[in-house]
């Protein structure tokens, strides 16, 4: 037996759905869109064999106006289920019922599940449910998603739920405005003291709001807010990623020194355990990223947060909605990407997948740092760090500039809407909040993991083979006949303008891996005492000679790869995750190609520009 | 009958008091899909309603009607035609 939750948004679906499933749980993407819902069987401990539920994406109506409406329309016009488990906020019933109307003119089997219990106990409101069931003729249930209380007795229901056929209604009739008012006298019945009722219900909710939706104190509350979510996804996931990263090279030396030195135990420990090392090193910062945001969310907050940053974010042509992921990106497009997901209007979406990978990710700082430690070689530390804040302030303003070009060409869908109900502010339940954070992380270790893994691989082959010569043990010079190597000696003319030579160009290319790797890499080829660390590496770059015996490293060149890295798209991982989020290939390497030509051609400016100007 | 749109409204916080309502849904008028949503949301002809927060800058402004919170856009709310009550 199969059944569908369907509800508003913050009804308590997903809370009851994870209250019924647990863990025993999948991410399934509706085919032909970047709507995901979840499917699972009951819990075991719920004793439930044969059941299972799905837990579409929340809508107000069947007149779907995003894409995530348009999937829950689809899975109840494509009979998915075998019944209906509609579930409704009694708290905002007059609304939701229009949604409950329109599913039983479809004819499926229904039960109703009114969440929020607790909230009705603790203030002690009483409803009339009879009308209710009168109307549905459907059993009905008061479920509290906080702490299960109710929960048995849907579960007995639901055991008790006998397959019934039924004339089904594939395309009722719409007729919003009748559905408004029976909605609204049915409510009527249910709550009869519906305004004393509210006063109880939403008092401590209009208290809070007097701040954090203040004219000043809303933003400051917000910035404060978003600041300590972002940092604490940074330094909290910073140990953890490092604890992974350091398991995996455990991992890769043990076998290095359990199994015989040959090419396979080489490709085993550096290509395939490093390859999966680039998928898992970042389940930290998504787990906790989405952890956070399924915490602000479940409280209520992110909806105000949502409205206070939606005006300067209209100038750009995106909503507040968009904002989690753009500051995501700040930290790293990988999760920035699939945060996306919460964006209702496609073509916000699709800006925001567009510059969320110009934003300057952790992954650039490392970067940023060796090219300004050369820069401002021996000088005071203030300089460098200026010109820091300043990069990631331009990144801003480029992303910006980016976002309103791209309006101007997008063509206009249906309008976009902030229009959006701001829920009563509540404690998430901690369960509920490791379960979607858990089901997210799955998501992307499923989706994204294997082009990741598949693309790491195919760049250690490209830096490991041919192997002309199997006596070559040293990097340097296996890099230098490598196909990376080749490709950089073939290229050179390409990097010229750009200052570089061709270790240069083998550097950028192999930052594909990931941005940071362009340091390792010249590392490798410059032959830099790996205890010395950037400092030792500064010093030989500053001595790197060209074949004419000329500098290759000056400022200029150095500022030139500054507004390269700034621009490039240089990490597998997100256009992995492009391709899976945006379900297109064409877009994501569309993406890849006109980003890291903008980069190559603004470095070159910047490059030319200063010589001719006498920076060398 | 006096109506109220985003060009003659009073802007900045203004005291908020529990149901009292302040103004009336005379229509909802504009886009389709905007109407619609409105609707769905309860927003519905008769209603009454009460400007509970607006954000500066002409940022979304918060209403409350008898069911909760709602946040709009100005030219999501010019789509209601209103009548002040008080």
């Amino acid at each position: 037996m199969k059944f569908i939750l369907v509800g508003p948004p913050n009804s308590g679906k997903s809370t009851l759905y994870n209250w019924l499933t647990g863990s025993q749980t999948k991410v399934v993407n509706y085919p032909g869109s970047t709507v995901d819902y979840m499917s699972g069987s009951l819990a075991a401990h719920w004793n439930g064999p044969g059941i299972e539920v799905i837990d579409s994406p929340g809508t107000y109506s069947l007149h779907p106006k995003s894409e995530d409406e348009e999937v829950t329309l689809k899975l109840l016009k494509e009979k998915k289920a075998d019944a209906v488990i509609l579930v409704l906020d009694p708290t905002q019933l007059s609304r939701h019922l229009v949604l409950a109307l329109q599913v039983q003119r479809m004819g499926y089997p229904m039960m109703i599940v009114l969440t929020m219990k607790d909230l009705l106990n603790k203030q002690n409101i009483k409803l009339q449910l009879s009308a209710l069931e009168t109307q549905f003729q459907a059993p009905l249930f008061l479920v509290d998603g906080h702490l299960g209380g109710g929960l048995d007795a849907l579960i007995g229901g639901l055991k008790k739920f006998v397959h019934q056929d039924f004339s089904f209604n594939k395309n009722p009739e719409p007729d919003l405005d009748h559905d408004i008012q029976e909605s609204l006298k049915l409510s009527a019945l249910v709550v009869p003291q519906a305004g004393s009722s509210m006063e109880k219900v939403w008092g401590p909710t209009l208290k809070i709001d007097q701040v954090f939706l203040h004219p000043f104190l809303g933003y400051i509350s917000f910035f404060a807010i978003m600041f300590l979510l972002f940092t604490s996804v940074y330094w909290l996931a910073a140990p953890v990623m490092d604890l992974v990263e350091s398991l995996f090279l455990s991992v890769s030396e043990i076998l290095i020194a359990q199994l015989p030195e040959s090419l396979w135990s080489q490709f085993l420990s550096d290509g395939i355990i490093t390859s999966f090392a680039a998928v898992f090193v970042f389940v930290p910062q998504i787990f906790i990223l989405f952890f956070l945001l399924s915490a602000l969310e479940g409280s209520g907050y992110l909806a105000r947060a949502a409205t206070i940053i939606d005006r300067p974010f209209s100038l750009i042509g995106l909503s507040g909605r968009s904002f989690v992921p753009f500051l995501s990106g700040y930290a790293c497009a990988v999760p920035a990407l699939m945060a996306t997901r919460n964006i209702s209007s496609p073509r916000e979406k699709w800006v925001a997948r567009m510059i969320i990978p110009l934003l300057s990710c952790s992954a650039r700082l490392p970067v940023y740092g060796l090219l300004l430690g050369f820069i401002f070689w021996n000088e005071a530390a203030w300089k460098p760090g200026l010109v820091l804040a300043s990069l990631y302030l331009i990144s801003m303003f480029v992303a910006t500039m980016a976002a309103g070009l791209l309006n101007r060409f997008v063509k206009l869908e249906a309008p976009s809407f902030l229009l959006m109900e701001l829920p009563i502010y509540r404690m998430p339940r901690l369960k509920t909040l490791f379960l979607q954070a858990w089901n997210k992380t799955k998501s992307f270790i499923t989706r994204a993991g294997p082009v990741i893994f598949v693309l790491s691989v195919f760049l250690w082959l490209g830096m490991n083979f041919p192997r002309y010569n199997e006596e070559i043990h040293d990097q340097q010079t296996q890099l230098e006949v490598s196909y990376l190597g080749i490709a950089g000696k073939k290229l050179e003319p390409v990097f010229e303008p750009m200052g570089l030579d061709w270790r240069g160009g083998v550097g950028l290319i192999a930052a594909f891996a990931a941005r940071e790797v362009f340091v390792s890499t010249l590392a490798v080829l410059y032959k830099s005492d790996e205890e010395a660390g950037d400092t030792g590496l500064i010093e030989k770059l500053q001595n790197a000679k060209n074949s004419e015996g000329k500098l290759i490293y000056t400022p200029a060149v150095m500022w030139g790869l500054i507004f390269f890295f700034m621009i490039a798209l240089q990490c597998l991982s997100t256009v992995g995750v492009m391709v899976k989020e945006s379900q297109s290939w064409k877009l994501a390497t569309l993406q890849l190609v006109v980003y890291n030509a903008a980069a190559y051609a603004l470095a070159v400016i910047i490059v030319q520009i200063l010589r001719a100007t006498g920076v060398s | 009958m006096v109506f109220i749109n985003r060009f003659n409204f009073e802007t900045g916080p203004k005291p908020w008091y529990l149901l009292i309502m302040d103004y009336r849904i005379v229509q909802i008028q504009g886009h389709k899909e905007l109407t619609e949503r409105l609707k769905e949301l309860g927003l519905s002809q008769g209603q009454f309603l009460k400007i509970h927060h607006l954000m500066p800058f002409k940022g979304p402004q918060v209403i409350q009607t008898s069911q909760g919170l709602l946040s709009l856009r100005q030219d999501e709310f010019a789509c209601l035609q209103l009548e002040p009550v008080k």
